[in-house]
This record gives C-alpha cells, sequence and structure tokens, in this order.
C-alpha cells in the first residue's frame, strides 16, 4: 500500500509550486472577472471605480464566456490543490485515498447534476407570470 | 484472518495490527474529509437552484466585495502554504519551527475569519440576513458552513500547539498533525469554489 498523505514525504517545493500555481489560477479569476466588468461599461476611465459595484454587463456573450473561464480556473485550482497540497496522485492503481476521492466525485456528480437538472426543470414549468417564473425569464 | 483482510483490502487491514497505525488512521480521515465534500457539494447545488430567488431583495452584484474576497482568499491560500511548511519542519523534527508555521496559520485564519464575520455582520445589520430570500438563505448556509469548518480549524490548531508543547512532536501528535493539515488544506480547496462560483460569478 502506497497511497496515504503525508506518507510520500513532500520537499518544500511541492508546496512553492502548488502554492505558485494557485496564486497564478486565483489572480486570473479575478482579473477574468475585473475585465469583464470593465468591457461592458465600454469606458476606460471607469475601469478605477469597478471593485466598489460596476455597471450591468450588457452583451450575454462576454458573460457566458467569462463564467466558463471562472469555471475552467476553478477546476484547475482545485486539481492543483489535490496534487501539491493534498497529495493526491493517479499513479498507482493501489491508491485506497484515491479510489475513496473518485467514488465521492462519483456520488457529487449524481447528485449535484440531478439536484441541478431537476430545479431546472422545475423552474421552466413555472407560469410565466409568477415571479419565481419571472426571475428566470 | 489478518492475511484475508490484508490481501484484499490492504487499507483496511491496518487498524487490527496497532490501534494508533497512522495510515489506516489518515486514510479514515480522508474517507471523512470526502463525505464532507459531498456535503459542500449539495449545499453548492442549493445555492445555485437559489441563487437568483431575490425576492425583492439584493442581489451579490450589489453587495459582494470583490477586493475584501481577495484578500480573503490571499490569507487562506497563505495559510494553507504555512501549513504545509509545518508540516515539512514536523518530518524533520523541528519543534520550534512546527510552532511558529502553526502560529502563523493560525493568525491567518483568524484573519479570514475576522474579515467574512465584518461582511455577515454588515449584511445582517442592513436588513441583508439569511431571512431576508432564498437567495441570501443559501448564500450564509454555503459560506458560513465553510466558515464553521475554519473556526474549527483555529480551534484544532490552538490544541495542536498545546499539545506539541507539552508532549513534544511524539508520533501520535504528528499523525494528529497530518490529518490536521490534510483539513487545513481541504479548507482551502472549498474556498476556492466558493470564491469562484459564489462570488466571482455573482459579482458579474
Amino acid at each position: 500500500m502506497k497511497p496515504i498523505s503525508g506518507e510520500n514525504h513532500p520537499v518544500i517545493a511541492t508546496y512553492l509550486t502548488g502554492f505558485v500555481l494557485a496564486l497564478l489560477l486565483t489572480l486570473l479569476a479575478f482579473g477574468l472577472v475585473i475585465v469583464g466588468r470593465v468591457c461592458s461599461l465600454g469606458l476606460i476611465d471607469k475601469a478605477l471605480c469597478i471593485f466598489p459595484c460596476g455597471e450591468v454587463i450588457t452583451g450575454t456573450m462576454p458573460r457566458n464566456l467569462i463564467i466558463v473561464g471562472v469555471i475552467v480556473l476553478a477546476i484547475l485550482q482545485i486539481s492543483v490543490h489535490l496534487g501539491y497540497f493534498l497529495h493526491l496522485s493517479f499513479g498507482s492503481p493501489q491508491n485506497w485515498n484515491l479510489q475513496a476521492f473518485l467514488f465521492a466525485l462519483f456520488i457529487i456528480i449524481i447528485m449535484v447534476g440531478g439536484t441541478l437538472w431537476i430545479m431546472n426543470d422545475l423552474n421552466g414549468h413555472m407560469l410565466p407570470g409568477s415571479p419565481v417564473g419571472a426571475a428566470y425569464k | 484472518m489478518m492475511t484475508d483482510s490484508s490481501t484484499l483490502f490492504p487499507g483496511l487491514a491496518q487498524p487490527s495490527q496497532t490501534e494508533s497505525s497512522p495510515p489506516a488512521m489518515i486514510f479514515g480521515f480522508w474517507i471523512y474529509l470526502m463525505s464532507d465534500a459531498v456535503i459542500f457539494a449539495l449545499l453548492f447545488a442549493t445555492y445555485a437552484s437559489m441563487s437568483r430567488n431575490y425576492a425583492g431583495g439584493p442581489t451579490g452584484k450589489e453587495f459582494f466585495d470583490l477586493s475584501t474576497v481577495f484578500y480573503e482568499t490571499l490569507a487562506l491560500l497563505l495559510s494553507t502554504l504555512t501549513c504545509g511548511f509545518a508540516m515539512l519542519s514536523s518530518s524533520k523534527n523541528r519543534k520550534t519551527w512546527v510552532l511558529s508555521w502553526l502560529a502563523v496559520t493560525f493568525l491567518l485564519g483568524l484573519t479570514f475569519i475576522l474579515m467574512e464575520h465584518n461582511e455577515f455582520h454588515s449584511l445582517i445589520s442592513q436588513g441583508m440576513g439569511p431571512d431576508r430570500s432564498g437567495f441570501l438563505s443559501a448564500f450564509f448556509t454555503l459560506v458560513g458552513t465553510h466558515g464553521l469548518h475554519v473556526c474549527i480549524g483555529l480551534i484544532w490548531v490552538l490544541v495542536m500547539i498545546a499539545q506539541i508543547m507539552s508532549k513534544g512532536l511524539t508520533q501520535p501528535v504528528c499523525s494528529r498533525l497530518i490529518r490536521f493539515s490534510l483539513f487545513w488544506h481541504f479548507l482551502d480547496l472549498v474556498w476556492v469554489g466558493i470564491f469562484s462560483m459564489v462570488y466571482l460569478i455573482g459579482a458579474l
């Protein structure tokens, strides 16, 4: 049995690499959202007053792209945390930590995916005039 | 009995050898973390389902302060690094360094919790508490559950500091330290999901 976290004696470089990668991905994600808000304003001189609370995003296309970007960056950063900090490795097949993780992931995908699917479907069936349904239009 | 179980399930056979076998205890803690991950995943799903049920109340875009969230993220990320340094020092048996890094970890975690407390306090005092709308209920439940975990982590660091000072870096203490570090790294991992899914996407 090879698997257990903390047993394979990570070196300082492991943590530092993980930290730098995580920091870069965090900065990219925040940067992406700030750039998105600047673009939505369309005015460079308003770029400085973005943090306090910007204006509404105008186009739907950049907003969706930014959301996808943020989700991809989050998945990447979670992988970095799993690999460099929690020392989860995909190396040996006798890895019990990995098997428990994959099982949890399987459960999460079924339950989260199922929840989102059913709740969105129910919202789709709401009457158009009702306040809850209107919020989704 | 030993041979059967150890060949079939080498990970599970460990506890029967000695009560305090660290690998098996760490694996057991890992199972707990995975079940915690399922809880957080479902809180995320609840939040996603309710994230637009404003009931005429405030939207995330109106009150999310990205600069605060960025500093919270930075504090937690740095604390995960210092926690890693404490682990490295413990494997080299450097007691003073372990204590110092754990103290830094505690202070950074405390910074995070105080910032989150300020955010929650100002929201509730402005009448934007969890009772205001479905969105705010889901927001407070998800972010508050993570905050509660960090509080428990802070208590755990203090207990570890006290144990290292009184007992030294004995094998059981180091085993607990490994589990604490897993817990702490896991909390930072959950926070990545929160700042991305809740704050960044909510601020758009």
